[in-house]
């Protein structure tokens, strides 16, 4: 198991959706989102490690507690996957969307959403 | 090119679109509000959730749902109700619209692009509408609003005796801002529920 399925596993089990997850552990949803991904490495920081660890309502010195941190230690070990490769974007490619107007997307929109999604 | 003569959603009433949002409320998250419609989508149907910083202001768009059904894109920028109500609107592609959705998927980006041009606007309005009102409906369930609106009887009654020429429109509009927050949701959805549902908060 990564960092990443180990916390959003706990997340899950805290009743704590993503949004709320990172109101109150003071995270960027989007960054977050990759690290539970195994798309960006665990925060190194360790007083930063501490707050997210309590937010997942784990307790000092339980096995998840170590394994939180053991697992943290390895996921900055490695290098991060690339971003997603073209074979996954095209597979994740939206049918239908709402665009802000409420209308089907442009040219311009099209190409644009899929370089947001080469980089999710 | 595809040929969307074989490929249509089906028309589906108002009453069993409701019906089917109440039903997947029931089952995976009862009768209680706010609805936690974002964890209802990671836990229950094991969807992704992937926020997309500037999703909105790069490509005009708010939400999607994937096309192998894994993941719901949002823009975390976006207003709390507006991400809650975006995420309940794909939900209702995902469980209303699977099917198409598995037959639309495309190979590659040329052919996806080709695809989003081709898809007749009639498929695409009805696909929206539907997902629209299952959204509406799944968050705003009919019993409680009821409710939430009897509570506020008394508020109402009040402010009719001393403002004799308050319209149906006044009141409706005053309740839907105090309503909306029991929903989390935008006054705007509460003013298309009570619409839609057929409610006048005065009889209520």
């Amino acid at each position: 198991m990564t960092f990443g399925e180990f916390a959003k596993a706990k997340r899950l089990q805290s009743d704590l959706s993503l949004r709320e997850f990172c109101k109150t552990a003071e995270l960027d949803p989007s960054n977050w989102s990759k690290v539970e991904r195994s798309l960006l490495s665990a925060p190194s920081d360790r007083t930063k490690l501490e707050t997210i660890a309590r937010e997942l309502k784990l307790k000092k010195g339980t096995p998840d507690w170590s394994s939180f941190f053991d697992l943290a230690y390895i996921s900055q070990q490695r290098i991060p996957d690339d971003v997603a490769e073209d074979a996954d974007a095209v597979s994740v490619l939206p049918v239908f969307f709402r665009t802000v107007r409420g209308e089907k997307p442009t040219e311009e929109e099209l190409s644009k959403l899929i370089q947001l999604i080469k980089r999710r | 090119m595809l040929d969307f003569s074989k490929i249509w959603i089906p028309r589906l009433s108002n009453e069993e679109i409701r019906r089917r949002a109440d039903e997947f409320r029931q089952q995976h998250w009862g009768e209680k509000i706010p609805v936690d419609i974002e964890l209802i989508a990671e836990r229950q149907l094991g969807l992704i959730v992937i926020p997309i910083a500037n999703l909105r202001y790069t490509a005009h768009t708010e939400a999607f749902l994937s096309g192998d059904l894994s993941e719901l894109v949002y823009d975390p920028a976006l207003p709390d109700v507006r991400v809650r109500f975006s995420v309940a609107h794909e939900l209702g592609h995902y469980l209303l619209h699977r099917e198409v959705i598995t037959k639309l998927r495309s190979g590659s980006y040329e052919e996806w692009k080709d695809m989003q041009h081709e898809i007749p606007e009639a498929l695409w309005s009805r696909a929206e509408y539907q997902a629209y009102e299952f959204a509406g409906r799944l968050l705003v369930p009919l019993q409680l609003l009821m409710e939430e609106l009897r509570k506020l009887k008394p508020l109402v009654e009040l402010a009719r005796k001393q403002l004799p020429d308050l319209t149906a429109d006044d009141v409706k509009e005053h309740l839907a801002t105090k309503v909306a927050r029991a929903f989390d949701v935008s006054y705007d959805v509460i003013i298309k529920r009570l619409d839609a549902e057929g409610i006048s908060p005065i009889q209520e």
